[in-house]
């Protein structure tokens, strides 16, 4: 006799001979949810929504309009917020008024660090690059900050903004966290300088003692501000805000700046002696759900990682003072000349023919390993040669220390010579080297630049370009 | 007569026509489960937990924060690859009165003497850094065997900054631990003094076997699994979170990775603790970051300036300060080397193919070229000045055997240079060639760069020298 009957026909439910019931799966007006291959679909099927997790939360996997899962690898890093000394990120600007702004390895940047709340004063932090936000492409941005909440007129915020800021008054256009005059703490859209948007109040929520992961994304259609406890692995609020239909863009402007923000817009009242400050440790922004096949080093070069700046301090890395002459080398084996990431060379004459005379050598950056992409050397004749010679170029890469006696992997990079005595004025062939394949220096290794003479002497001076970028 | 009826309407259970039993699924506030797509997403839904297969054990399906499918996707960074009995080029080796030995059957050995002394130690340690930035979480997987010693005898694996290659306390890392007193448990340590620490599971490894042992530094946690990878099963999968009052994870923005012995105090008993490292993989998930092969090989030291397998050797014929030897020019290579200086004294004009660099790639690699270049000039005496010289330049890719008479090579123009005059300074125009589509060498096969004087004259005061530049990457 079977289990289960069906109440029109009596049939009967199987079950097999493991003793399993035979159940399928139904929808609420009798329609099966298992298809077939190759079925047509019809808008009234119905599908199984999909989990899983994330920080030790349930996630209802995301997919794009048009039902394409959407994949964590696909996010294309654009601008991180790495702190490396003891100031704020060298992609990042830290325009204040009164207010200050500390860094530390351990407590990330703190915005009012001075910890006043005078009216009209501000600490941001910003980043120099304005990010595109593309129709289908959704702005991702996180931050691992710490708020500590102030009194009235004691503001906060941080997000994505417009332009540059440049006062303590509310955003032209934005959508970020505003902890307000108020002492609220709400997701926020603003327009027009106006805040046209906002959230539910958080702010009883957090506490002014802990990091928390503050994430924004930024789609067509809609914001979503996702607040979550790193600790606890727990989330604190997830909240969307919809694009007014209205408006035939959200939020107007094509670019955005990621940024944070402490200031006070009239005189603040202070929460005992403490008026609103925030730490900054971590942070990234970049895109989802697109394949541009952005090449890893256009992703460090726009993150500032490139050869033209040193990575943790944002200094110039060549060797090219503004309008000055570049100091005359007195090329040796043992140490390098000029101590730069290529750059002007100057010499007047150099010694021993097939000696390897040490031009430049610059040391990795620590904690940065560099990786070489391209060199290229110009040389002119500065001091009259009298008979013939070449110049023959080469790098070592990755060399333990700033000398060419030991240790060092060479590579040649290409010869110039002339015939006979040559005049000042004269130029040698130009070297450049595109290195499809990487050469990579470790931190605090070195890559140096290197010249043996084959022949007779002249002066030179020319200029030496290393391209690469950091990793 | 349906036998399960809804107690206040009085609904039966339908049954199809196959003897199917018709159910659906509801959450615990009656809602169904099932969606009609296109219908607005309310916080109460629910949904169903996914779960796939690994090594023959049910794991979760992982996501980032906003819901997007974690892929196996994976850009490795740095390998740890014996192929001879050193470690490899891009890890470096520390020790103090401890030894470290490595061989293909067991990997490499810390503590190969077994010894206890109180501060010796023996660390092995990436040459690399490696960025673990927000949204990139880092991930590292090891074989290694852990030979559990007496008190004293610590153990780690994982990752540090700064250096840990020393007896020195970690400052900031994120590791497994097997401390002095015989307690092995992940371990996060934040500024050296604080730290986070799992729980023990010394008792679950077995001195005779090796495990896989990985680390996921995630921004707001670290996850540390260990498996047996003979009988697939998890030994402990345990994830310690980053503290609240810390304002980045591990503080620091790159990490070495390493693995360690070390003695704080003198080692008690008999069996002092080693470690076996075979195998050792690190890189990054969940970015797309679309990193060149060859720029992820070279950045693993497979690139042509040094030996694949032998332990950081220059593989280019340039001796510091120092002109390069006479070739002799001849069908077998005037130099074994993957390019560098070369010289020759003028020869007479023939269709002779001289094998003017030869280089065998060390087993087991295969060599892609990627580039070439080439710049000859004139350094000899100028009695002949109106003799005019041509040579003629082509690779020889994949060649078995090192002499291109019978070595079967497949050859590829590179290019021509002439020198109209024999001026001492006269050079010939630079060869630089950049393959988009590279040249492949396999494995104990031969590189070579071909010459050939179609016009010349035999002056042994002619001298040319030049470079040749050999760019690319082992695999």
């Amino acid at each position: 006799m079977a289990q289960f009957n069906d109440i029109n026909t009596s049939v009967g439910s199987k079950v097999d001979t493991n003793g399993t019931s035979q159940t399928g799966l139904y929808d609420a007006n009798g329609n099966p949810i298992f298809k077939t291959l190759n079925n047509a679909y019809i808008t009234t099927d119905r599908i199984i929504p999909l989990g899983s997790f994330s920080d030790n939360s349930w996630k209802g996997l995301r997919t794009d309009k048009i039902g394409g899962y959407t994949s964590s690898s696909s996010f294309i890093p654009l601008i991180t917020y790495t702190i490396e000394t003891t100031t704020v990120p060298k992609n990042w600007n830290n325009p204040l008024v009164t207010m200050t702004t500390s860094t530390t390895l351990a407590a990330g940047s703190l915005l009012n660090a001075s910890n006043i709340g005078t009216a009209s004063t501000y600490a941001a932090t910003q980043s120099f690059k304005a990010v595109p936000k593309d129709q289908r492409i959704p702005l991702i941005l996180r931050l691992r900050a710490r708020l500590v909440k102030g009194g009235a007129n004691s503001l906060a915020d941080w997000g994505f903004t417009n332009a540059v800021i440049a006062s303590s008054v509310t955003l032209v256009a934005g959508f970020y966290f505003l902890y307000g005059d108020d002492g609220t703490l709400k997701p926020t859209a603003s327009l027009l300088s106006n805040h046209i948007l906002q959230g539910v109040d958080i702010a009883p929520l957090i506490d002014s003692t802990r990091y928390y992961n503050w994430e924004i994304v930024l789609d067509d259609n809609y914001v979503r501000f996702i607040v979550s406890d790193p600790n606890l692995q727990t989330i604190i609020s997830d909240q969307t805000i919809l694009i007014p239909p209205m408006s035939p863009r959200f939020g107007q402007y094509t670019h955005w700046y990621p940024f944070a923000r402490c200031y006070a817009d009239a005189a603040a009242s202070a929460a005992g002696v403490q008026f609103t400050q925030l730490y900054v440790g971590d942070g990234v922004v970049g895109v989802v759900d697109v394949n541009y096949k952005k090449p890893y080093p256009h992703i460090q070069a726009g993150n500032f990682l490139n050869s033209q700046s040193n990575p943790t301090t944002a200094s110039q890395i060549s060797n090219w003072t503004n309008s000055t002459v570049p100091a005359t080398a007195t090329p040796t084996n043992a140490s390098a000349s000029y101590t730069t990431l290529g750059g002007e060379f100057l010499w007047t004459t150099l010694g021993a023919t097939d000696t390897d005379y040490d031009i430049f050598a610059f040391q990795a950056t620590s904690p940065y390993t560099f990786y070489c992409t391209g060199i290229s050397i110009d040389t002119v004749v500065n001091v009259v040669g009298t008979a013939g010679g070449t110049l023959q170029w080469g790098a070592a890469f990755n060399s333990p220390a700033a000398t060419l006696a030991t240790n060092t992997y060479r590579l040649s990079l290409g010869a110039q010579s002339w015939q006979g005595a040559v005049p000042v004025g004269t130029q040698f062939q130009q070297i450049i080297k595109k290195f499809d394949t990487p050469y990579v220096i470790d931190a605090s290794r070195y890559i140096q630049i290197f010249v043996k003479l084959i022949g007779t002497v002249v002066g030179c001076r020319g200029i030496v370009g290393i391209e690469g970028y950091f990793e | 007569m349906a036998n399960i009826r809804d107690e206040n309407t009085g609904n039966g259970v339908f049954v199809d026509s196959n003897g199917t039993l018709q159910i659906g699924l509801y959450d615990l506030n009656g809602n169904l489960i099932f969606k009609t797509p296109g219908t607005s997403y309310l916080s109460t839904d629910r949904i169903m937990p996914m779960g796939g297969l690994s090594d023959n054990v049910w794991r979760s399906i992982r996501s980032n924060a906003i819901g997007d499918l974690a892929s196996a996707s994976f850009t490795p960074i740095i390998d740890y690859t014996i192929e001879t009995t050193n470690i490899p080029s891009n890890f470096y080796s520390f020790t103090s009165s401890q030894t470290i030995t490595t061989a293909l059957a067991t990997g490499t050995l810390l503590n190969a003497s077994a010894i206890g002394t109180s501060g010796s130690y023996a660390v092995i340690e990436s040459s690399k850094l490696i960025p673990k930035n927000s949204r990139g979480p880092l991930f590292l997987k090891v074989r290694a065997r852990l030979i559990k010693g007496g008190i004293n005898g610590t153990a780690e694996i994982g990752f540090a900054n700064p250096t840990p290659g020393s007896a020195a306390l970690i400052g900031f890392g994120f590791f497994f631990y097997y401390d002095n007193m015989g307690t092995l448990r992940p371990k996060c340590v934040f500024n050296t003094l604080t730290s986070v620490l799992g729980t023990d599971f010394s008792a679950s490894i077995s001195s005779s076997k090796y495990y896989d042992w990985e680390i996921l530094v995630d921004d707001n946690y670290v996850r540390f699994i260990v498996s047996d990878p003979n009988t697939q099963t998890i030994i402990t999968d345990q994830t310690l979170t980053i503290s609240e009052g810390i304002g980045k994870t591990g503080q620091y923005s790159h990490f070495f990775t390493y693995a360690r012995i070390y003695y704080p105090a003198a080692g008690v008993g008999t069996t002092f603790t080693q470690m076996y490292v075979a195998d050792m993989m690190v890189g990054f998930v969940d970015r797309n970051l679309t990193k060149p092969y060859s720029h992820i090989q070279s950045g693993n030291f497979l690139n042509s300036l040094i030996s694949p397998t032998t332990n950081l050797t220059q593989i280019a014929n340039w001796s510091n300060s120092a002109a390069p030897s006479a070739a002799t020019l001849a069908n077998t290579a005037s130099y074994s080397t993957m390019g560098g200086q070369f010289s020759f004294a003028a020869v007479a004009g023939a269709e002779t193919d001289y094998a003017l660099f030869e280089y065998q790639i060390p087993s087991p690699y295969s060599f892609y070229c990627t580039g070439i270049e080439i710049d000859t000039f004139n350094t000899g005496a100028s009695g002949n000045v109106a003799t005019p010289t041509m040579l003629t330049w082509a690779l020889g890719s994949n060649s078995p055997s090192a002499n291109i008479a019978t070595s079967g090579g497949k050859i590829v123009t590179l290019g021509a240079q002439s020198f109209p005059s024999a001026v001492i300074g006269s050079q010939g125009q630079q060869i630089n060639q950049h393959f988009t589509t590279p040249f492949v060498t396999d494995a104990g096969n031969y590189i070579q760069i071909i010459m050939k004087c179609p016009i010349g004259v035999a002056t042994a005061s002619q001298v040319f020298r030049g470079v040749v530049q050999i760019e690319g990457y082992f695999e």
